[in-house]
């Protein structure tokens, strides 16, 4: 039945407070990431897939800030942000893909989506268990590093073969961050994810660039 | 001062300064190639962490250097590895006056060299995997020229180097910084899965070494080459740091079991893959990932012979990629590309390009009288006695590499045609003969030029069986 104490606590309380963040936060951090990853992989209008991939660093702060300090996690989402800046620097605004995907190709990658999700979500108590990360944390780092690969392995464009690498990298850390807090770490993690971007960004531009640079 | 400042801070300062010097393209050459001189120089002299007196002057390089609460070390038992590092560069930046790369080719390689050097120095050393992904972004710049979309190969490139950054990572921390128990066999299992999946990446060790004959097909030859020869062998001397810190790997035979395998799918599939080439530049990238199978044939020896070999095959590989490069980056700049069909004659037209070619990827197949002659004969000859059945698949890819090489060289002494000389540069041609020059001499006292090579070792002190 539980402690009737409860019952009166006040709602606003920093127990239940930090009881309610404990507990829903990595989940609603999941759902930001599934939703933010199968954008990723299936549109092809820039803005929508940089606003996915906003949304996905604002994910994978939310999760980082059960381990690290805030300061230590906005670095994350700060370096996240900045990597977006500079590959939307790069792009004209339209569609990214010149041909865009028929409707049999959106159905293709959304059954991949979920065959990686159905994958993660048996994988993930066994990891879990190694990990001692709560579960929703472990989906949450399985499912970047799945829909990374699964973009990775779905694309030559340069653009979606670097956002493959800039979620692959964001699962990782998901995973990272709960074993090593180190400020150097954290410093050369968010100085590759903005070079990934701004190598990204640079062989996005090289066909229109001046040859004699 | 310390030896991080010098080797490494320096050295970046200097490639940032080289990037904004604007128009002066053999200055940057010149520069580059002074600097790198004077590292290796610097490296050659200065004892680390001995006080040095000069006059009145007393100077002491102390070894560490502290960096947000990490440090990094650059002792005695590094100096072969900094002389040789910078010495590489020299070469290199010297040779771009030949060969002429675009501009940055100076400020990024010298920058990439220092990151490597830091990857090498960084303790704890699973840090060194975040340095190599910064020196491979650093990259990025060299290889993808403007006014052209970017190829496969660098795509490929970038995915698979970064990919193996994590799993080095994940895999130090499961060795060094979990706190569970080493004993335990699941985690030694685990850690070395981990340990061997990254450096696979990082070494492109079969099937993940796509990326190189793209690479060299794509990029200038010179830059490619620069790349196959600084990147491998600084991944390989960081494989060799961890070997020689985590004694838990360093003592069981697994790891060393599996680089021999990787070793053996290297050598082996890269010669049946080379036999197929059609252009010269992807031949030459199936030759680097032979040579490096080599060295993790070596390595997977678990025996201070193959040890010894390891440090004996750095050298020659240089020169016989530089020479190759250089070689590669003549013909294209005269001849618009390095198809076969394109090559005809190529001994009439340009001897000392087509000779440099040649004698580079001679010696590195390993024909008498060349560099890598005695080497592999005697590294293949001690291993075949105890395993006559594996030697037999390393026989295969050699047999694959040498059908390559004998085809182009039908087709560099093939059918004169109206092809007119094409006058290759006096530079070029001094630089050629040198490197010529030197494989023939290494082929014919290895011991006299090559025991130095063993005092990389010392870097590695627990790598003693």
């Amino acid at each position: 039945m539980g402690d009737p104490a409860a019952c009166v606590v006040d709602i606003l309380s920093p127990d239940r407070v930090t009881a309610v963040t404990t507990g829903l936060l990595p989940y609603f951090s999941l759902f930001l990431i599934l939703v933010a990853t199968l954008e990723l992989l299936v549109g092809s209008n820039s803005k929508r897939m940089m606003a996915s991939l906003a949304v996905l660093y604002l994910g994978l702060f939310l999760l980082v800030i059960n381990y690290w300090s805030f300061g230590l996690s906005a670095v994350k989402l700060v370096a996240g942000w900045m990597a977006l800046a500079i590959l939307t620097a790069s792009q004209g605004g339209g569609e990214v893909n010149q041909n865009p995907l028929n409707r049999q190709g959106v159905l293709f990658r959304i059954i991949a989506a979920l065959v990686i999700w159905l994958l993660v979500f048996l994988i993930a108590p066994s990891l879990s268990f190694l990990t001692t990360l709560p579960l929703p944390v472990t989906w949450s780092g399985l499912i970047l590093i799945g829909m990374g690969l699964l973009q990775l392995g779905m694309t030559t464009q340069t653009i979606k073969v670097i956002i493959g690498l800039l979620t692959v990298l964001a699962g990782f850390e998901v995973f990272y961050a709960s074993i090593e807090s180190s400020v150097l770490v954290a410093g050369l993690l968010a100085m590759i994810t903005i070079g990934l971007a701004a190598a990204g960004a640079y062989l996005i531009t090289l066909p229109t660039m001046d040859e004699s640079l | 001062m310390t030896a991080p400042a010098i080797w490494i801070i320096f050295p970046i300062l200097m490639a940032f300064s080289l990037f904004l010097i604007r128009g002066r393209q053999l200055l940057k050459f010149y520069l580059g190639a002074f600097i790198s001189l004077f590292l290796a120089f610097l490296a050659l002299v200065i004892p680390i962490g001995e006080v040095i007196n000069i006059g009145n002057l007393t100077i002491q390089v102390n070894p560490s250097l502290i960096v947000l609460g990490r440090q990094f070390i650059l002792d005695q038992g590094d100096n072969t590895i900094l002389v040789l590092t910078y010495g590489m560069g020299f070469f290199w930046f010297f040779g771009g006056l030949v060969s002429r790369p675009r501009t940055s080719f100076v400020s990024i390689g010298l920058a990439m060299l220092a990151i490597l050097v830091a990857a090498i120095s960084v303790d704890p050393f699973l840090f060194s995997a975040l340095l190599i992904e910064i020196a491979v972004l650093i990259t990025i710049p060299m290889i993808a020229s403007p006014g052209m979309p970017a190829g496969r190969g660098v795509q490929r490139y970038l995915v698979f180097l970064t990919l193996g950054m994590p799993f080095i990572l994940l895999a130090g921390w499961a060795l060094g910084g979990s706190g569970a128990n080493l004993g335990d066999p699941n985690l030694i299992i685990s850690a070395a899965f981990l340990l061997g999946l990254g450096f696979a990446f990082l070494l492109a060790v079969f099937p993940f070494y796509t990326w190189i004959p793209l690479i060299a097909e794509e990029v200038n030859p010179f830059v490619s080459g620069f790349i196959f020869a600084a990147l491998p062998v600084m991944i390989l001397f960081i494989l060799l740091d961890f070997l020689n810190g985590l004694a838990i790997i360093r003592e069981s035979d697994l790891i060393f079991k599996a680089l021999q395998l990787c070793g053996i799918l290297m050598i082996a599939t890269g010669g049946i893959w080379a036999a197929f080439q059609k252009n010269i530049a992807r031949l030459f990238g199936y030759m680097v990932i032979i040579e490096t199978g080599f060295f993790l044939f070596a390595i997977g020896m678990k025996s201070q012979l193959g040890l010894d070999y390891f440090a004996f095959m750095i050298l020659p590989r240089m020169i016989e990629i530089g020479l190759i490069a250089l070689g590669l980056s003549l013909v294209i700049k005269s001849l618009g590309n390095l198809d076969s069909y394109n090559l005809a004659s190529l001994f009439r037209r340009m001897p000392f390009a087509a000779g440099a070619i040649t004698a580079g990827l001679f010696s590195m197949v390993g024909i008498p009288l060349l560099a890598e002659f005695s080497l592999k004969f005697e590294l293949l000859a001690n291993y075949s006695v105890r395993r006559p059945g594996t030697t037999i698949w390393i026989f295969i890819g050699i047999l694959g590499s040498l059908v390559a090489i004998f085809r182009f060289l039908a087709v560099f002494i093939g059918n004169p045609g109206d092809h007119a000389r094409i006058s290759e540069s006096r530079l070029g041609r001094v630089l050629i003969l040198i490197g010529v020059a030197s494989l023939i001499f290494i082929g014919l006292f290895p011991r006299f030029f090559l025991q130095g090579m063993t005092q990389i070792l010392t870097a590695f002190p627990m790598l003693k069986w």
